[in-house]
This record gives C-alpha cells, sequence and structure tokens, in this order.
C-alpha cells in the first residue's frame, strides 16, 4: 500500500481519538515507521498490523474499522488534492462510479507499484446499478461499502449498499447492489 | 498487399480529437471538435481561425501556406474566448487543401480547468494530459510531504540543537563542579595533612620544650654547683695532703682505712670525676638548648637566623639514629656548609623540614642496609650529605642527599601527596613530605625538589629566598590562622 492509505488511517484516527491513540496503536502494531510518505509503497503488512492493531485499541471489528476508513478516504483524498479531479470525475454519484475505474487507471500511472482494484457497474437504473469490484487483495471489502457511503455523502446522495456476491463465498468477485437517491 | 484505406467517421473522429478544428485555405473553420465548439458558447464554424485563435507558438503569421509549412512544429493557440491553451501539431491534408489542427488543452494544473468548464470525462480517453494531471497532483502531493517533513526536521534539529546545547551546558557544569570538588578534596586533604601534622608537632613541640625546661632547671643547679664542687674539692684535697703532710702520728684505724680506700688513687681521681660531671652536665645543657632550638615555641613569627643552627639542631636530635648498633653499620654525616647569611624564615617550622628529610634519608639507608644483608652485601658505606651554598637569583639552597636505594618515577610522581608513604604501616604517616613541601613552597614562596633514581640515591633541594617577601608572610598569617 502506498503511505497514503497509512497516512489516512493515521488522520483518521488521530482526528477522531486523539494523538495518544495513534500512538498506542503504532506501539501494538510494532511499527518502526515514524512519518508516512505518500508516494513511497509499503509492504500490504504494515497497513494490516494497523488494522488490527486499532481493532484491538479502539475495541471494533476489522470489518467495522474498514468500513469506517473507507468513507474516511473520500474525504481524505479530496482533502489531500485530489478533490478536483474527483469533482472532474463526475457530476453525481453512479457517473462517478461509472469513472472510478479510469481514475484509478491513471492514478496506476503515477503510483506504479499501485495494484489497483478493479470497479465496474452493470445494469444502472435512474437509481439503481450493480457495482462489481474486484481485487488481488483480501479483507478489503468492508472498505467499499464505506467508500460508497462516502460518495454519497460527497454528492449529497441517499445511498444503500448490500453485497449481493462474495468471494468470501466462492464467487470469483464481490459485487453490491447500489440503491441512490440524490437529495 | 496493400492495406486497405481505413479512417474515422467524422462523428468518431471528434469523438477522438474533441478539442480539434480544420480550416482551408481562406483560413475558414470548417469542422471542430464537440468540446471546442460547446466551450465556445456559439458556432464557430464558419468563421475565420483568427476570430477565435492566435497562434503563440511558433512565432509565425496566421497563413494557409505558413502554416502549412510547420508541420513539424509544436502549435500553441489561445482561444480568444477564454485564455486556453491549446497545444497540438497542424496536419496539412493536400488532397481537400485543408489543415487539421489535432489538440488538447495544456494545463498545467486541474484547478484551471473548472473555469473553462472542462471535465475529466470531455478528454479523449487515449489523451495523456489527464494522467499528465494525475502525475502533477502526485508531484504536488509529493512535494507537500518534502515540505512537511523539512518543518519537521527543521523544527528537531532545533529541539536536538537545544537539546546539544544543554545538554554541553550540563557536561560543561558538571566538569567545573568536578573540578570544584576535586579542588575542594585536595584542598581538604591538605588542610587535614596539616591539621594532622600541626597538632602533631604542636604537642612534640610542646612535650620537647616542656622536657627541656624541666631538665633545664636541675641540670643548671649541677652545672652551677659544679664550680664550687670543684673548689671545695681542692681545698679539701690540699687540706688531707697538709695533715698528711704534717701529722706523722696517724692512728692506725686512719692508716688502715686510708690504705682500703686506696686515698691516693681518690685523690687522683675526683678531680677527672669532677671534670667529666661538668663534660656531661654540659652535654646536657646542649641537648636542652637543641631540643628548644629544634622547637622554636617560642618562634612563630619570620626571623632571622642561622640556618646551619637548625640544621646542627636537627643533627643532634638524630645523632642516636646515625651510630653503628650491633650489625647496623653507622651514617656519616658529611657537611659541605657554604658560607650562608642570616635568612629571614619560619625557623621551626624549617627544622621540622629538615628533620623529616633527613629522617627519611636514615630510613632509606636502614632499609637498604636489611636488604644488603639479607643477601650478604656489608661493604656499604652511608652517608648524608648535607650541602648549603647561596645561589645567584638570591635564594639559597640546601642539599640533602643520602646513597640509599633511591625511587623509582611512580614513588616519585606521588611524593609530595598526602598520606603518600613507602613506609611499612605503623611506620609512616606519610605527611611529612606533604607538609614539608607546603611548608618550603607555600609558606616560604620556596621549591622542594628530589633527583632520585633506583640504586643512585635520592637528593632532596630546598630553595627558599634569603629574605621572604611581604605578599607571602600576607599568605602565610592568613593560612596560620586558617590552620
Amino acid at each position: 500500500m502506498y503511505g497514503l492509505v497509512n497516512k489516512a488511517i493515521e488522520e483518521m484516527v488521530c482526528s477522531r481519538f486523539g494523538k495518544n491513540t495513534w500512538q498506542e496503536i503504532k506501539q501494538k502494531a510494532e511499527l518502526e515507521v515514524d512519518v508516512f510518505i505518500s508516494m513511497e509503497a509499503y509492504p500490504d503488512d504494515i497497513t494490516h498490523r494497523l488494522v488490527k492493531a486499532a481493532s484491538v485499541v479502539l475495541g471494533l471489528s476489522a470489518a467495522e474499522i474498514m468500513q469506517a476508513f473507507g468513507e474516511y478516504w473520500v474525504q481524505y483524498t479530496a482533502d489531500e488534492g485530489y478533490g478536483e479531479l474527483m469533482d472532474m470525475s463526475g457530476d453525481n454519484l453512479p457517473e462517478f462510479l461509472e469513472n472510478l475505474d479510469h481514475l484509478h487507471a491513471r492514478v496506476g500511472i503515477s503510483f506504479p507499484n499501485l495494484m489497483p482494484p478493479s470497479f465496474e457497474c452493470t445494469d444502472t437504473e435512474e437509481e439503481s446499478l450493480n457495482l462489481h469490484y474486484r481485487s488481488t487483495r483480501e479483507g478489503l471489502t468492508p472498505m467499499v461499502m464505506g467508500l460508497v457511503k462516502g460518495l454519497g455523502k460527497r454528492f449529497d446522495t441517499e445511498v444503500d449498499i448490500t453485497q449481493t456476491q462474495s468471494r468470501d463465498e466462492g464467487a470469483d468477485h464481490d459485487e453490491f447492489l447500489v440503491k441512490y437517491k440524490p437529495q | 498487399m496493400v492495406s486497405p484505406h481505413l479512417s474515422l467517421s467524422p462523428e468518431l473522429f471528434t469523438k477522438a480529437f474533441p478539442f480539434h478544428f480544420v480550416f482551408n485555405r481562406q483560413r475558414e473553420i470548417l469542422q471542430a471538435g464537440a468540446v471546442l465548439e460547446r466551450i465556445s458558447g456559439e458556432q464557430i464554424i464558419g468563421s475565420k481561425i483568427e476570430q477565435y485563435f492566435q497562434i503563440n507558438r511558433p512565432k509565425v503569421t496566421v497563413e494557409f501556406d505558413t502554416i502549412k509549412k510547420q508541420t513539424h512544429a509544436l502549435f500553441i493557440l489561445e482561444f480568444l474566448r477564454n485564455g486556453m491553451q491549446l497545444k497540438g501539431q497542424m496536419v496539412y491534408q493536400p488532397e481537400e487543401e485543408l489543415i487539421f489542427f489535432l489538440c488538447s488543452p495544456w494545463i498545467t494544473d486541474a484547478a484551471n480547468l473548472i473555469p473553462l468548464n472542462i471535465k475529466l470525462k470531455d478528454f479523449a480517453i487515449h489523451d495523456p494530459i489527464v494522467d499528465f494531471l494525475f502525475l502533477l497532483q502526485a508531484k504536488n502531493s509529493a512535494l507537500a510531504d518534502a515540505e512537511k517533513l523539512t518543518t519537521e526536521l527543521t523544527k528537531q534539529r532545533a529541539e536536538l540543537q537545544r537539546a546539544l546545547a544543554i545538554q554541553e551546558n550540563l557536561a560543561k557544569v558538571a566538569e567545573e563542579q568536578a573540578q570544584k570538588l576535586e579542588q575542594s578534596l585536595r584542598e581538604l586533604r591538605h588542610t587535614q595533612a596539616q591539621l594532622i601534622q600541626a597538632e602533631k608537632m604542636s604537642s612534640l613541640g610542646q612535650l620537647v620544650a616542656g622536657i627541656a625546661h624541666e631538665i633545664n632547671n636541675p641540670v643548671n643547679f649541677i652545672y652551677a654547683n659544679l664550680d664550687y664542687v670543684e673548689q671545695y674539692t681542692q681545698d679539701l684535697l690540699k687540706l688531707l695532703i697538709l695533715y698528711k703532710t704534717f701529722n706523722f702520728h696517724i692512728v692506725p684505724k686512719i692508716q688502715d682505712y686510708i690504705r682500703k680506700n686506696e686515698l691516693d688513687y681518690i685523690l687522683e681521681d675526683l678531680p677527672k670525676t669532677i671534670n667529666s660531671m661538668r663534660i656531661g652536665a654540659e652535654r646536657i645543657r646542649d641537648i636542652v638548648c637543641s631540643l628548644r632550638n629544634f622547637s622554636r615555641l617560642d618562634e612563630a613569627e619570620v626571623k632571622r637566623i642561622n640556618l646551619h643552627e637548625g640544621i646542627e639542631s636537627t643533627l643532634l636530635i638524630l645523632q642516636n639514629r646515625f651510630k653503628a648498633k650491633g650489625d647496623k653499620p653507622g651514617i656519616e654525616i658529611v657537611k659541605n656548609y657554604g658560607n650562608l647569611p642570616l635568612i629571614e624564615c619560619y625557623p621551626g617550622q624549617l627544622n621540622q623540614v629538615f628533620m623529616n628529610i633527613i629522617s627519611n634519608a636514615i630510613d632509606a639507608i636502614e632499609s637498604n642496609n636489611i636488604k644488603d644483608s639479607s643477601i650478604g652485601i656489608q661493604d656499604n658505606f652511608n652517608t648524608i650529605t648535607i650541602t648549603t651554598e647561596v645561589l645567584e637569583t638570591s635564594y639559597i639552597a640546601i642539599r640533602i642527599a643520602d646513597n640509599g636505594p633511591g625511587m623509582t618515577e611512580a614513588v616519585k610522581a606521588k611524593l609530595f601527596d598526602p598520606f603518600f608513604t613507602t613506609k611499612p604501616v605503623g611506620k609512616g604517616t606519610g605527611l611529612g613530605l606533604s607538609i614539608s613541601y607546603q611548608i618550603v613552597v607555600e609558606k616560604h614562596g620556596g621549591k622542594l625538589t628530589c633527583v632520585s633514581e633506583p640504586g643512585q640515591g635520592s637528593e632532596f633541594c630546598i630553595e627558599i629566598p634569603i629574605s621572604v617577601d611581604r605578599q607571602t608572610v600576607n599568605d602565610i598569617r592568613s593560612l596560620s590562622c586558617v590552620i
């Protein structure tokens, strides 16, 4: 994972629970890194250790943390300078989700070790669509749910997301039914 | 095989190049990309290109033939409606006498797209300008990171420098304190040594002075009466001789008594006995005088004295130790006295110095004798040589040399340290030379040095000024007050 992701986890914990809690999590994760560099690739293990330690320290499940993180990620990347690019990637939630794969592909040029996920929208209706999520990584499905909720907030759209198929249950990829209603 | 002539339909072409336009020899715009048309806000087709565009690069006039020749140039055109820069190339199509300007907006910041009303979806998918924008954003993120890190590093460096300065300051303070402590300890040990020695010498001095005084009186009785005893004895002896001469009829009982007690021998020996008593009494008087001279309790102030008298008194007190006893050979004292003037000094203090150095010389020679006798060498001729002389620099020197075993460098290095001794436990206090050093150096402003090598004996040299200067005297007074 790139440093940007680990930085986002740090920011989320610090803003919601304070710096001392972050230090506690870092210590529990036996992390020797002082400062994360956004553009540097770190082993996935660091992110996993952080999530695991945060789960213990905060008394939340890893899935809850990942979902909260997905929601936070939308706002964080916008604040970190990608807001305008996000704004230009779609005028509403379905359009943005439609362009999400392009967005990741283009980001991949700047982050050569990115291994970005792939998103595909099918059966797009006026108020619903099926979102197909494919990733080489595991355990990030809750983050996708948080991510879509975060985008809902960004586009001021009421969102209801349900996982309709799961890799954990033998499917070849995860699929979500996203229902949305602009407010 | 000739490849078929394939081309994009105008719809697809405009999708592939959403910002392009095509113009003819009359510079009329015949075709434009959908996005360019949209953002122009009006119908640009049919207009002259100079109505909407200005060529910024290369620096050429808006002439069809001029532009036609620049097909290898990178063109930057400014869209006069909104200031948008379009970057691309001019492609000349000779069949229809047309020029295609294939281009994209030249954007260096995603924020610049918003006022132009352009979204990312307006760019052709293949257009790398969008990737360029993402790359720029990544670069900006990296720069922001670097800036943040630099700020943090600068802050940490400042904190580190502050911490280092504090540490350095603390180390300096600690070092100063350690030095002060060491100095205090050294002074304390000196003071302790002085106190011990002063107490010891004070007690010894009082004892010696007391004994001298007590002996002095009865000896004076004896010595003063010896003249009378001698005179009376002479008178009595003359009377006896007269009586013996003029009275021939001595009764047998007296005759027997005279014979039995050998009166003739008494008459001959009695004057000798009295003379011997006089010599003995005189010797006692000399010793008493020397003891008093040595203790010098009555002379705490600076006095002008003959130093040789002090040396002689010391030698007299130590005389017993120079004599040969049993297997122990005697020690010869060699005196090379120079012509010394009267010296302004503390006589009692200097006598202590002579006593300490000469006693050490005797101890050294005796320890050498014991060592030599244990390995069967008995041909030693033990000497202590005392030399006095006036130096050129208004100083005098007293050298006390022995032919004992000498000293190693390690011993010499600690010679004047308080409590340092090479003598067996109980024999030496380790204070003698330390006190001597203080007396010579601090009290008299002089020098006390030692020249010695193993097997070569030792020589102590005391150098003191002929006259103690006022400053030293003042220092000495304050030192005396402390003691």
